[in-house]
């Protein structure tokens, strides 16, 4: 018998808690009839960033935490975070799971522990706060105060022109309610809504593929994973990696709702024009090429891997 | 449960024994978090095996790493850099001589009051708060201000202490407030809101202490006789020479209300402002810089060194199912989420004899605000009233550390007498947080028009 | 001893207002670069958190010496004679062995953050190296509490009080 003690940062309503982990989670003690069980405090046991150290460390057995952190030790993690290569929850989730299978398996497996699965969750493009200002074209983002994650989502925008004063989602809701900003990035429209600043999100611009999704690795640690039984282990995996992606296809719903609710209370979202798209493909092109460079050293053909990604998604959106 | 109440149990034997908050805390959550540890696997933390005692290495390094984390977290945390700036701004100030001038200004109006001396020092502790966030400074300064005067005058030493440990106060409700930040923090709340909202509840903390001056001189006249009366133009001069105040206040409020600034950045504007204003009124030399900037960085550190502690042992009652537990009871007590809320202003006012207003914060509000936010408690409303509450327990016995602070910058009177002359304070203070509990719009009102 | 205690007390005065001037300075910078260049210190507020982290650390000895970390004397501020001289002895044991604690933490955490390239999200700035300071500090505040610790051992500074601070 195993116990994982298996951290959750988010709050114990959010939707890639609810519709996604904890459904995993009873999937797995079914699975292996209880000879595997979690439990779950009732808070965070580390700050975000920290997760994947926490584990490797035994500060828990088992956590998930967004890839963006991982970034200087696991750079091919960083793809999904890349702008306009979001086309859908479970489409992406899905693929994310079978590009790491064929592209980054065994070139850097994370230190110590066990990666279970990747996933995502809904993504965003850009918001205007001002209504009569929509974000559309390449000259309108020039010198914009924008909101941003840190990291890639923050240098593709400011490849792009904008003015970016990136930050942790407490810094976001202080520059946004507070007026600091003209503008923000990237944060789905549900999670406006949490984070209660729905109400700025004057006018949207959606991009084709958007501009960043969060994307997120679940894994436990390796001497856990080593006291499971083989056969054990294999029906985790089989609920586990592209069964738990195909999970986060209820977060698509759940955004479509807000996006309506937004729509109804007379936001406007409007898509991209062919020309904005094409000038801010060119913009973020070199954004995708430090990625492509950043993965080489690992022996990882990343324009192959970023080309399979995106028609991965589209084939799952067609049913395979 | 049972083992948080033993962690609970031992961190109080330890703290009245005399060891720091920070370490206790620390030592007591980190054994805490290990024994948990080992436990929610089934495991012990220390066994008995073959080779004599064997202890469980992986729930002990497992700890270990949590509190080298959660330490180097805390001091990293973007939102906690308002602290040492809303510190150094007081520090500022209090050396840029504005007490003098906010006092002579608030007597102008009501020195020839009956206890008018006592009420003007309320009004300029108010005035002062405005600019300060911490309650310590606004008691510490206006001791050395006001006490002279009113001893001139006669006042009783009991009335005037009280007088000055409870305005001290009102430098928390009054925005900038330090408490605030680290409770919005805490409760994940927007701090500029609160700020807003500590406004009104300040005015009329300013007002109640006021009516407690007047109640007390009604029944002891002899206790604070009134003042010199002061000429109508004579008053307005005074009052024109408080115009720093009043532009470094609007500076920062209205920075934050008007969207210019963060209430982070706004900080650092404030601390600017103070600064300006100090050496234009040649009262900032290199010295006086340079101490400011020392008492704001060991102030800092204390804080911060509680923190620790405060976070590992969260972290262990957290594991150890306390959290769930204590929000479970609450919930089960079936009473509505206002039953919650005085349930949790009484708790606070027993942990307020003995603890401090930060360290009371630091403590309990992630617990708090984990119960009352899934209920649906305005948590800015709440914030009000959990600030109220902890400020009662900077001027009640035994540790009431703005009356020590009245003690130690006045030095001959007694702890006895100062803590006499409190009570109608607190009586004042109990009525306004009824006040704020029966009407939430006195808290709620402002900030439901910044329209945001 | 008292020459290189003053020192270090100055060296450490200079990092914390250094540290405090350009925390200031950087919010000033942003704020003025925001509206009056279009061009934010984009994420200055990661030097900002780095500096509160070294402030606090360069406070620690600093407060240690003048034993003033928060407690409650609410029982023991009575003690008078021996009892009060062997509680400063317990009392100082207890803060070295904290301040060791902090220290030897920290020292592991910069090894952690060393193998895992722990860097800040926007200006990728390694964290080992803040960490690491701060486990410097930590064992040197250690240090100016075990040298405490001996001189009361020794019978030196009967009269002082055990820790006693206050806070805001
Ligand atoms: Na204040
Ligand atoms: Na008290």
């Amino acid at each position: 018998e195993t116990t994982i003690v298996f951290n959750n940062f988010l709050a114990p309503n959010d939707a890639l808690w609810t519709d996604v982990m904890a459904p995993w989670i009873a999937d797995i003690e079914a699975a292996t009839e209880g000879r595997v069980k979690f439990t779950v405090p009732d808070s965070s046991l580390a700050p975000p960033p920290e997760l994947l150290n926490s584990v490797q460390q035994g500060v828990m057995d088992g956590a998930f935490s967004m890839v963006g952190f991982a970034r200087e030790t696991n750079p091919e993690l960083q793809m999904p975070l890349l702008p306009m290569t979001y086309f859908g929850d479970k489409e992406t989730s899905v693929a994310l799971w079978r590009t790491y299978e064929q592209f980054f398996k065994g070139k850097n497996a994370l230190k110590d522990v066990e990666l279970l699965g990747l996933v995502t969750t809904p993504a965003n493009s850009l918001i205007s706060m001002d209504a009569t200002k929509p974000i559309d074209s390449l000259a309108a983002m020039a010198g914009l105060k924008m909101w941003s994650p840190p990291g890639i989502p923050a240098e593709a925008l400011t490849a792009a022109g904008a003015v970016v004063s990136p930050g942790p989602a407490v810094r976001m809701h202080e520059v946004i309610s507070g007026g600091v900003v003209d503008s923000f990035c990237c944060i789905n429209f549900e999670s406006l809504e949490v984070f209660g600043v729905i109400d700025f999100a004057k006018a949207s611009t959606e991009v084709p593929g958007s501009i960043f999704a969060p994307a997120f690795a679940v894994y436990v640690r390796s001497d856990v994973w080593a006291t499971i039984s083989p056969e054990d282990q294999e029906k985790i995996r089989a609920v586990s990696g592209e069964a738990l992606a195909a999970r986060a296809a209820g977060g698509d719903d759940k955004e479509t709702a807000a996006r309506e609710r937004a729509l109804a209370s007379g936001k406007t979202i409007t898509p991209a024009s062919d020309a904005f798209v094409a000038e801010l493909t060119a913009a973020f092109a070199p954004v995708k090429d430090a990625w492509i460079a950043s993965v080489q050293p690992m022996g990882i053909d990343g324009t192959a891997a970023l080309d399979f990604y995106i028609a991965e998604q589209a084939k799952i959106a067609e049913g395979n | 449960m049972i083992v948080s109440i033993i962690g609970f149990a031992v961190m109080l034997f330890l703290l009245f024994a005399g060891v720091p908050l920070g370490f206790a805390l620390m030592f007591v959550g980190l054994v805490g978090f290990a024994y948990v540890r080992a436990d929610m696997v089934g495991q012990a933390l220390i066994s008995w095996g073959e080779a004599g005692l064997e202890f469980n290495m992986r729930a002990i390094n497992g700890a270990l790493v949590m509190t080298g984390q959660q330490m180097y977290d805390q001091v990293t945390l973007y939102s906690f850099t308002v602290i040492p700036l809303f510190i150094l701004m007081g520090a500022l100030i209090s050396r840029a001589n504005l007490a003098h001038e906010l006092y002579d200004a608030a007597n102008g109006f009501v020195g020839h009051f009956r206890g008018g001396l006592a009420m003007g020092t309320v009004v300029a502790c108010g005035g002062f708060g405005a600019v300060c966030g911490s309650s310590l400074a606004v008691a510490a300064t206006m001791s050395r201000v006001a006490m002279p005067s009113m001893r001139r005058y006669r006042y009783d030493d009991g009335l005037s202490a009280g007088a000055i440990a409870a305005g001290g106060t009102l430098g928390i409700m009054i925005p900038p407030s330090v408490p605030m930040v680290i409770y919005g923090i805490l409760a994940e709340t927007d701090i500029a809101k609160l700020f807003i909202a500590g406004i009104l509840p300040g005015i009329l903390l300013m007002a109640l202490f006021s009516g407690a001056i007047a109640w007390t001189t009604w029944r002891h006249p002899e206790q604070g006789p009134p003042g010199a009366r002061t000429p109508w133009p004579q008053r307005l001069r005074l009052l024109a020479r408080v115009w720093g105040v009043v532009l470094i206040f609007v500076i920062i409020i209205g920075g934050i209300y008007g969207g210019l600034f963060t209430p982070t950045e706004a900080a650092g504007i404030g601390v600017t402002a103070a600064g300006a204003f100090a050496i234009a009124r040649g009262k900032l030399s290199w010295r006086t810089l340079w101490e400011s900037l020392i008492e704001t960085g060991v102030t800092t550190g204390m804080i911060f060194v509680i923190s620790f502690g405060a976070v590992i042992f969260a972290n262990f009652v957290n594991l150890a199912g306390f959290t769930g537990g204590i929000s479970d009871f609450l919930i089960g007590l079936e009473i509505s989420p206002m039953g919650i809320v005085i349930a949790i202003c009484l708790i606070y006012l027993v942990m307020g004899c003995i603890f401090d207003s930060l360290s009371m914060l630091i403590l309990t509000i992630p617990i708090f605000a984990a119960i009352l936010k899934p209920m649906g408690v305005d948590m800015i409303w709440f914030g009000i009233v959990a600030v109220i509450t902890v400020e009662m327990g900077l001027i009640t016995p035994p540790v009431g550390l703005n009356v020590f602070v009245v003690k130690a910058t006045i030095g001959d009177i007694s702890l006895g007498t100062a803590f006499k002359g409190v009570w109608p304070f607190v009586a004042a203070m109990a009525l306004g947080l009824i006040l704020v509990l029966i009407f939430p719009q006195i808290a709620t009102v402002l900030p439901g028009l910044m329209g945001r | 001893m008292a020459r290189l205690w003053s020192g270090i007390e100055r060296g450490l005065e200079l990092v914390i207002c250094l540290s405090l001037i350009a925390m200031v300075a950087l919010t000033v910078l942003d704020v003025v670069g925001r509206y009056f260049f279009n061009a934010p210190l984009s994420g200055g507020y990661e030097i900002s958190e780095i500096l509160m982290g070294l402030t606090v650390f360069a406070a620690l000895p600093l407060a240690s010496r003048a034993e003033s970390h928060l407690a409650i004397g609410l029982l023991t501020d009575r003690l008078t004679g021996n009892a009060r001289r062997w509680h400063r002895i317990v009392i100082l044991v207890i803060s070295t062995a904290g301040l060791g604690f902090i220290g030897w933490r920290m020292t592991v955490q910069a090894g952690i953050m060393y193998s895992s390239m722990a860097s800040t999200g926007s200006l990728r700035l390694p964290l080992w190296p803040v960490a690491g300071a701060m486990a410097i500090l930590g064992w040197l505040s250690c240090l100016v509490t075990a040298v405490l610790l001996a001189r009361a051992l020794a019978g030196l500074d009967r009269d002082l009080h055990a820790a006693k601070g206050s806070l805001e």
